[in-house]
């Protein structure tokens, strides 16, 4: 086994969990989000190589991940316009068992559907953020002045919590 | 706090969903990146290969317009025959690719930038070819090229050798023009927009 193979094990023990939520937010088909996963394992593999230990694995991961995925939307988008109805999602999402269960898995529909509406880079903050990940982290990773990436974060948890507040109202009618 | 609540609960949301499982083990993976690059050496030396099998029956095409007087015929093929080597040479060079490992805003500008670039080389080779076309129809290619292919039916001949083949070609070539005109002032915006997001 050479260097490569061992950084790149690495890098999936470390980022292998957040990738696998990543392709969620990138892609609603179900083959193509597996495409897109192995698409992604692949590039990463390929771009440790030029891995020379600037930034941290996790923020090249991210890079490399978020990077491929953004291309994948930009090539598709003319393809097929696929505009993601909650129905849709429910369907996708599989079958629900329990009143608990289908609260969240609904919830996770509605998060999704909001994210799936995001042109690449906005899309690129939302996930991050929703991993965890913080201000300057996600300045590194995308290349947007920390400054901006606060601003953008600050709307985006607007956005949620406002179309959260709309979700329950709607729920409580 | 309420606040401060709800943010937790939207993360806790996100990594509550199910992860997407990959199918294949890190050494397949590995094993399949290999095979990958492996596998991209050959469509270079077929892309290659048909360029210079292209300007072979470019040569051919020109040994034969030779033969004829007509010097129209001769500098048009000879147009057409060093546009070919020069779209050939672009496209072996190809654009500046970025690795997908530096930031996301520089990928993706670099992304559309390369669209932008490919457009804009389409754009170029139909205005490029519009003197070969003209210099090939004034010196009579149509009616030729239909002689060499057995057409003896004078009304075809006679449709040729008039304007109307370099009229249905100037029209497609325009909407081609146009169409790709249009993408790539779609590119220019989205190309501004990200300049602006990187201020």
């Amino acid at each position: 086994m050479d260097k490569n193979d061992e950084l790149y094990k690495e890098a999936s023990a470390l980022c292998g969990a957040a990738l696998g939520r990543l392709v969620r937010g990138y892609e609603t088909n179900p083959e193509a989000r597996r495409d897109l996963l192995q698409e992604i394992h692949i590039e990463l593999w390929r771009s440790l190589r030029l891995y020379d230990g600037r930034c941290s694995l996790q923020t090249w991961v991210y890079r490399v991940a978020h990077n491929v995925a953004a291309s994948h939307i930009v090539r598709s988008r003319r393809a097929s316009e696929r505009l993601v109805d909650l129905d849709a999602l429910e369907t996708e999402l599989g079958f629900v068992d329990g009143e608990v269960q289908a609260n969240q898995r609904l919830s996770v529909s509605r998060l999704l559907d909001r994210i799936y509406r995001l042109k690449p880079l906005d899309r690129q903050i939302i996930l991050l953020y929703l991993e965890g990940e913080q201000a300057a982290s996600i300045a590194e990773i995308t290349g947007l002045s920390a400054a901006n990436v606060a601003t953008k974060i600050h709307r985006i948890k607007k956005l949620l919590n406002r179309q959260s507040a709309e979700g329950t109202n709607h729920a409580r009618r | 706090m309420h606040e401060d609540n709800r943010e937790q609960s939207h993360e806790e949301l996100w990594k509550s969903q199910e992860e997407e499982s990959m199918q294949m083990s890190t050494e397949e993976v590995c094993a399949m990146a290999r095979r990958w690059e492996r596998k991209n050496v050959p469509v270079y030396w077929v892309l290659l290969g048909l360029t210079v099998l292209f300007v072979a029956a470019d040569l051919r095409g020109l040994r034969f317009f030779v033969n004829f007087p007509s010097p129209w015929l001769v500098a048009g093929n000879v147009w057409m025959l060093a546009l070919c080597c020069y779209v050939g040479w672009t496209l072996r060079r190809g654009p500046l690719k970025m690795a997908p490992a530096g930031p996301c805003l520089a990928f993706l500008r670099r992304g559309y930038e390369v669209q932008r670039w490919a457009l804009l080389g389409v754009r170029r080779g139909v205005v490029l070819f519009a003197p070969a076309i003209v210099a090939l129809w004034w010196g009579g290619g149509p009616v030729l090229a239909a002689k060499n292919l057995g057409v003896q039916s004078t009304r075809v001949l006679r449709l040729l050798a008039g304007p109307t083949p370099l009229i249905v070609l100037a029209v497609m070539l325009s909407c081609i023009w146009l169409a790709f005109w249009k993408e790539g002032r779609k590119l220019d915006r989205e190309i501004e927009k990200l300049g602006i997001e990187a201020r």
